[in-house]
């Protein structure tokens, strides 16, 4: 299932980006290529990835929330998850990286 | 097959004492492409013939390793024949049409390597526990030679293969420690599915002075890539270990090691655990992994939640060691999420319940703790009728147990 990365159209401190489909093996290259391109805004100071709307979330896809939570505080920026639902919500705290993600940083 | 023999003559003592010896000499420098000629050789003059017969990697099979003058045979499958019954039980089995000709489990330890096809002269007795004992000394040193020589040409990486293995199976299962260990009051066994294209799983064990080390690993991703980091996580956890570090400090290790080697953060998540086999005191750290359970009376009565860090390589501080004490018996079942999460055509997950379900019943069964793991790696691949999609391992310590020990010895 293809990767939605939807931001609001009003430019904003803290972009709060939702999220929909997969972060799997195939789709995080482009879901780095978003976050990488909202960080790469001057004006923006943190981005919010709201994953209400995935579906799948697998090991290299938690790797790839991590790495670019490290890649947002290398540029000065902080980046966190919001409102992970079910499997997304449980292999995140079976992995016991929620609240590192969901911690305001 | 014609077997030549000194007719009425037993073979004496001495003969079997310098069957062991030359066997033992022969060793020193027989290449693995000259194992199974070098024991036919040192064999026949005292009238025995031999076929060695090695398990293939996926264990369906067992595969005659190739030699000199004998025409090679077709695999003989281990569900359903004799041969495949002496494997399963680790018992030397006789077929009553040809009473000279014994099935004789290879082992390792308790390793299960494969089944030695040993046909005696008719003036030795199968049943006759002289011949048995000597019989099955020679089937015990030839599994040591099979292991030994492993390393030394591909001869015996070859035979037990049906297809070939990607590289990161390659690296890891020459990186693993054996599937099976027995020793007084802990079995250790162990399984890995899709065996040759597994990637980022491993385990580990180290068993000395009456504490077994013991760890399970699961590294994100899969394939070469997934590979190198568990052997980044196994290289750094054992060089730790051999210095006598305690499971944060491997745990710290790891983290470093991880971190220090690559910047995309990768993790491992994982469970380390030490074990003390006289008391069945178990102390452990979970980072980020599937809870191990511990199954008493066919039931899970614990499980190893505990502890809790965030997976390996992500630099958490946390120390928390938690502790648990085992009773006689109880069986301790380490996994891997590629197991539970393994979907069928219905999209039904394999889950906790029904690996234990599986468990038990081969276990009640009596069959050795291999065993029953070679069965539930079957029964995975027969669930999820595909290939899968991520690497699936289990990892099994029967505590105190001693009739499930003795059933892995020969």
């Amino acid at each position: 299932m293809p990767l939605t990365f939807l931001v609001p159209g009003a430019p904003t401190a803290t972009v709060t980006a939702t999220i929909g489909g997969e972060i799997d093996l195939a789709t995080v290259p482009e879901l780095r290529g978003h976050v990488d391109e909202v960080l790469a805004e001057t004006a923006v100071t943190g981005i919010v990835l709201d994953l209400s709307e995935v579906t799948f979330l697998d090991s290299t896809g938690i790797g790839a929330l991590i790495n670019c939570r490290s890649r947002a505080h290398q540029a000065g920026k902080t980046l966190r998850v919001a409102n992970p639902r079910g499997l997304v919500r449980e292999v995140l705290t079976l992995t016991n990286v929620l609240p590192m993600l969901t911690t305001e940083a | 097959m014609t077997v030549t023999t000194v007719a009425g003559v037993d073979i004496s003592i001495e003969d079997w004492h310098s069957v062991l010896t030359s066997l033992i000499k022969a060793g020193h420098t027989v290449p693995a492409s000259g194992l199974a000629g070098a024991l036919a050789d040192t064999l026949r003059p005292i009238g025995i013939d031999t076929t060695v017969h090695l398990v293939d990697i996926e264990q369906h099979a067992l595969r005659m390793l190739p030699q000199p003058g004998r025409p090679q045979q077709d695999p003989i499958p281990i569900d359903g024949s004799v041969a495949g019954r002496a494997y399963m039980l680790v018992t030397p089995l006789i077929t009553a049409r040809d009473p000279g000709r014994l099935w004789m489990p290879i082992v390792d330890g308790t390793e299960r390597l494969g089944v030695l096809d040993i046909t005696l002269p008719p003036s030795a007795d199968p049943d006759d526990p002289a011949v048995r004992a000597n019989v099955e000394a020679i089937a015990g040193l030839l599994g040591h030679l099979v292991v030994a020589k492993t390393q030394y040409g591909d001869t015996l990486s070859r035979a037990r293969r049906s297809r070939p293995a990607s590289a990161g199976a390659e690296t890891l299962w020459r990186l693993l420690p054996p599937l099976t260990f027995t020793t007084e009051a802990l079995v250790i066994a162990a399984v890995l599915e899709p065996c040759y294209s597994i990637g980022g799983d491993a385990y580990d064990y180290a068993v000395d002075d009456g504490i077994a080390r013991i760890g399970i690993f699961d590294a994100l991703g899969h394939g070469l890539s997934a590979a190198l980091t568990a052997t980044a996580a196994l290289g750094s956890a054992r060089t730790a270990r051999v210095e006598h570090a305690d499971l944060t400090t491997i745990a710290r290790a790891v983290d470093a090691a991880i971190a220090g080697e690559f910047d995309d953060s990768r993790f491992v998540t994982a469970v380390l655990a030490d074990l003390d086999i006289a008391t069945g005191t178990l102390r452990y750290i979970n980072a980020g992994h599937p809870p191990p359970v511990v199954i008493r009376a066919g039931k899970v009565v614990a499980r190893l939640e505990a502890g809790r860090r965030m997976p390996l390589g992500l630099g958490d501080p946390t120390v928390d060691v938690a502790e648990l004490n085992l009773e006689p018996d109880d069986r301790l079942l380490f996994y891997t999420d590629g197991f539970t999460e393994a979907l069928d055509q219905q999209n039904t997950r394999f889950g906790l319940q029904r690996l234990i379900d599986f468990a038990e019943r081969h276990s009640a069964a009596g069959l050795p703790p291999p065993e029953t793991l070679r069965r539930l790696g079957h029964d995975l691949l027969d669930y999820q009728q595909g290939p899968l999609r991520d690497d699936a391992t289990l990892m099994m310590l029967s505590w105190n147990s001693p009739g499930i020990a003795a059933a892995t010895l020969p």
